[in-house]
């Protein structure tokens, strides 16, 4: 990706827009920042007299609709997210990246989510590529048009551009303000602190009492941005803006909002996926206290009561007769050789370097040697804490509801489709998640249409609620996978050709989609991580196969970068044994002309003096790139006799290009680390005629405090665009700690998770 | 009708008698602040403490708490301790999506009450039934160190 192409073309529309509606910047008098200018008003009248409250404008509430930025009167400025905050920290990085350009207050900037609109939030990002198509054919400028996803780690680097120019456009309006009412130049003035600033005189005038003012005067289309060197918040590792919140129990999820007359629903859901309800005897369940009503819906059966124990407690009385002949029967223990052999056959190319499908791996003739493994990995559930759940309240002609959710442009589209709603007529309140790894942008909108079926049927304000029970065994899995690989060696054992074949059941419901897909990004196809192998090969193929079954698969944390990057890191592991090579040296040979790859493995390196563990302890390298950024980490463990594995110290170099807060590079990198363990150590979701095994954490396990290592991180200085990392300490973990245990036994494991290879942790 | 004390407020309220604490506060109190996560036991994010002793709240019937102390992550904020250990979380950046960090918070909370310098297997000990997801443990065990250490 060519990282010019994050900054968006033409400035900022919603300032200009704004403006032409008169207000550019809201004003919210004598209540504080945090206020709305909904309920106060605003006023557009030039060179007014601020300390009187204007009467209520019409605009501002056009004007909030498209709002970035609020400043008040008293000079608290309101930072609109657009991104969902699930713990990245969107809602403090966001803002720091507006604040920088427009030179804020730091201690008087807040922040507030956006509404859903794909047309005045969603990420750039996202269509770029699209665009970069369409617009010479139109003859247009297409700017804003994207999708309003947190996902694919794309927030600061879709948005840097968009929300920089936004301050920097304010700010300029601002001075060229103050240089009207003071009747100077705007050369003479500079801004400091939410002040704009005339030395010669010492006059310094807020941004509060310029805004009716800049209000007045149209924001510069490409406002002039700061070189990084004069960055004084961006770069800075400032705490967490919800940090509070989170600690205190304050913190509102969706499972928190409770809203006059609201009901609580449980859904009873087929056993199977794919099954559908015969027909069920509700009388049981309507005698449980507190049940008020229950539904036939899509899924399933639909107990409403005044509450989640009640409801609960009515659905345990359900007498279900499920349909389940085109139910999903599935024995996950046959998929794997089921996959190893369709892999036998040539998949569908998705990259190729060199000869490409005359890949000499598969067409040998050169070669000394070649070498072949295979891994497998499991279905993966996401597990977010806070369990799955969404209120509306429907009102036949209108409705509104309560999300935490990674996609909320769409859900308002999805809840519409099934309410019989216009996105116009539905108010959408996205709130923070508790967690959501993938499964809260859902690619076929399950939770929110079950929401909608179930509000339907209701019509009186309803809370839908998935138990944990619900969550593990309600698909939308990371997909069951086989990777196999083929290395192609010459006679001086270095690796000349490269075969990546994947069988992993497609995201995209249907292979001709991927592929679509693969042209608009990479970041979301199963060759994600294969087609991005970082090292210098002269002949690569990654190609695909998508075997189709009924589980319902989605994206997860990394996404198919986890299951690609541990098949090349170990088997490069692997690789260098049978040739007699060192690990990290064999990798620094073939990334000589990747600079930023090689610095990062160079410093993870120096990190942990590569050379030199501590007595007893056995370590891993690996290193990937994707989302632009790039990351090498190492694993040490001590392993005893008895295959009892104690896991020290995991050390993490990250190459981020501008880091936004530091401090919460190195936050998401632990997060990824942990996130990682769980999967590899444990994570397994295994059915049996169709069903699901698991249920909750005492048979999906999570990494706990007692297993959790060490954690050491870096991350390196740059002036570079800023990349994605909300992933990206995710991928190395797996082969990092699966090599050390290489080097620690001689073992290969090929299968995940570890817990399956007779090994446990201490 | 069931009486239950929260935070030193007396609640009767017109419940089954083997409804959980935990719906008890969320449902009946209006008290979202210890969360619904596992529902079994297994995870933590629904601690409160009864008597000051770290419990599960969501498999404790509301008629076993009668007669006894219920402390919630809202009384914290009024807490010498909580307010520590809140103060330690906030300046760490420890939590992320946040949603496990009352019961967090609540476990560690009583850790420090009762072993005001904890070593890291006691901290294992005391933590390791609540999960974060988001996987904050080494800034978890790194806060309570800090605390423990009087830096909050």
């Amino acid at each position: 990706m060519n990282p010019s192409k994050s900054m968006p073309r033409r400035a900022f529309l919603q300032v200009g827009a704004l403006a032409s509606g008169g207000l550019l910047v809201a004003c919210s008098f004598g209540s504080g920042g945090g206020s709305s200018s909904n309920t106060n008003g605003g006023s557009n009248n030039a060179g007014g007299n601020t300390s009187q409250p204007a009467a209520p404008d019409p605009s501002a509430q056009k004007f909030d609709q498209g709002a970035f930025i609020r400043i008040s009167e008293d000079n608290f400025i309101t930072v609109v997210v657009a991104a969902s905050e699930m713990g990245q920290g969107t809602v403090t990085s966001m803002p720091m990246m507006l604040a920088e350009e427009l030179d804020a207050d730091w201690e008087r900037v807040t922040w507030e989510q956006s509404p859903a609109s794909t047309f005045i939030y969603a990420n750039p990002f996202w269509l770029r590529p699209v665009n970069d198509v369409l617009e010479p054919i139109l003859g247009v400028e297409i700017d804003q048009v994207g999708l309003q996803v947190t996902a694919a780690s794309t927030t600061i680097r879709g948005y840097y551009g968009l929300y920089r120019q936004a301050g920097a456009a304010v700010r300029s309006i601002l001075v060229q303000a103050a240089a009207d009412r003071l009747g100077v130049g705007t050369d003479s003035l500079r801004t400091e602190k939410s002040h704009v600033i005339h030395d010669a005189t010492g006059v310094r005038l807020s941004y509060g009492e310029l805004a009716q003012e800049a209000a007045q005067i149209s924001p510069p289309a490409r406002p002039e941005l700061k070189d990084p060197s004069q960055f004084q918040i961006i770069g800075q590792s400032f705490k967490r803006v919800d940090g509070q919140d989170k600690s205190q129990g304050s913190q509102e999820y969706g499972m928190d909002v409770k809203i006059p007359g609201m009901l609580t629903a449980v859904v009873e859901r087929a056993p199977v996926f794919g099954g559908r309800v015969q027909s069920f005897d509700a009388s049981a369940a309507l005698q449980v206290p507190g049940v008020e009503s229950v539904h036939e819906v899509p899924s399933g059966i639909a107990v409403v009561a005044k509450d989640y124990w009640s409801a609960q407690q009515g659905r345990k009385a359900l007498d279900i007769t499920w349909n389940t002949l085109l139910g999903e029967k599935l024995n996950t223990s046959e998929l794997g050789a089921q996959f190893k052999a369709i892999n036998q056959l040539p998949g569908r190319p998705a990259h190729s370097r060199g000869l490409g499908l005359l890949n000499p791996v598969l067409n040998p003739i050169s070669n000394a040697e070649t070498l072949e493994a295979e891994f497998e990995y499991p279905y993966l559930a996401h597990a977010p804490m806070e369990p799955l759940n969404v209120v509306i309240d429907y009102r036949g002609n209108e409705a509104e509801i309560w999300c935490g959710t990674q996609w909320p442009d769409l859900e308002v589209v999805f809840a519409g489709l099934v309410l019989g709603l216009l996105p116009t007529q539905i108010t959408f309140h996205t709130l923070m998640s508790g967690g959501a790894f993938g499964r809260r942008a859902n690619i076929l909108f399950d939770y929110i249409q079950e929401a909608a079926h179930v509000a339907k049927a209701v019509q009186q304000p309803v809370k839908i609620v998935w138990s944990r029970e619900d969550d593990i065994r309600g698909g939308y899995y990371r997909p069951f996978t086989v990777c196999s690989l083929k290395a192609g060696l010459d006679n001086q054992g270095n690796i000349n050709s490269w075969n990546h074949r994947i069988a992993r059941q497609s995201l995209a419901l249907a292979a001709p989609i991927e592929l679509g897909v693969s042209l608009v990004t990479e970041e979301l196809v199963a060759s994600q991580g294969a087609t991005e192998m970082p090292y210098e090969i002269p002949n690569v193929l990654v190609d695909i196969h998508n075997p189709h079954n009924g589980v319902p698969v989605l994206w997860m944390r990394s996404v198919a970068n986890a299951v690609n990057v541990y098949a090349i890191e170990t088997f490069m592991d692997q690789i260098a044994n049978h040739t007699g090579k060192e690990p990290y040296a064999m990798r620094r040979d073939m990334l000589q002309n990747n600079p930023r790859q090689l610095a990062v493995l160079d410093a993870v390196a120096q990190m942990c003096d590569w050379y030199n563990p501590p007595a007893g302890v056995f370590r891993g390298i690996a290193t990937f790139t994707s989302y632009d950024s790039h990351i090498a980490q190492v694993v040490d463990l001590r392993i005893s006799e008895a295959r009892e594995v104690e896991l020290v110290k995991v050390y993490s170099a990250v190459d981020c290009g501008i880091a936004i807060n530091p401090d919460l590079v190195k936050a998401q990198t632990e997060s990824g680390i942990s996130f990682a363990l769980s999967s590899t150590l444990f994570g397994e979701i295994s059915l049996e005629q169709g069903e699901v095994q698991q249920s909750n954490f005492h048979d999906y396990l999570m990494l706990r405090m007692n297993h959790c290592p060490a954690m050491e991180t870096q991350v390196l200085p740059s002036t570079a665009h800023p990349g994605g990392v909300g992933e990206l300490g995710v991928p190395c973990v797996a082969p990092a700690l699966s090599n050390a245990l290489y080097a620690a036994t001689g073992e290969t494991f090929r299968s995940l998770p570890l817990s399956k290879h007779n090994l446990s942790f201490v | 009708m069931e009486s239950v004390k929260v935070n030193g407020e007396l609640h009767i309220v017109d419940t089954p008698v083997d409804k959980p604490l935990l719906w008890v506060l969320r449902d009946e109190l209006d008290m979202t602040g210890t969360k619904f996560s596992c529902g079994r036991a297994l995870c933590g994010a629904c601690t409160v403490h009864v008597d000051g002793q770290p419990t599960r709240s969501c498999v404790t019937p509301v008629s076993a708490v009668a007669n006894k102390d219920v402390t919630t992550i809202e009384a914290m904020s009024d807490d010498s301790m909580g307010q520590r250990v809140q103060a330690a979380w906030q300046d760490m950046n420890v939590p992320q999506c946040g949603y496990c960090q009352s019961g967090q918070i609540m476990a560690a909370v009583a850790l420090l009450k009762h072993n005001a310098s904890p070593s890291d297997r006691e901290i294992d000990e005391a933590m390791s039934g609540n999960i974060c997801r988001c996987g904050m443990y080494p800034r978890i065990r790194q806060a309570i160190h800090k605390v423990a250490a009087g830096e909050f």
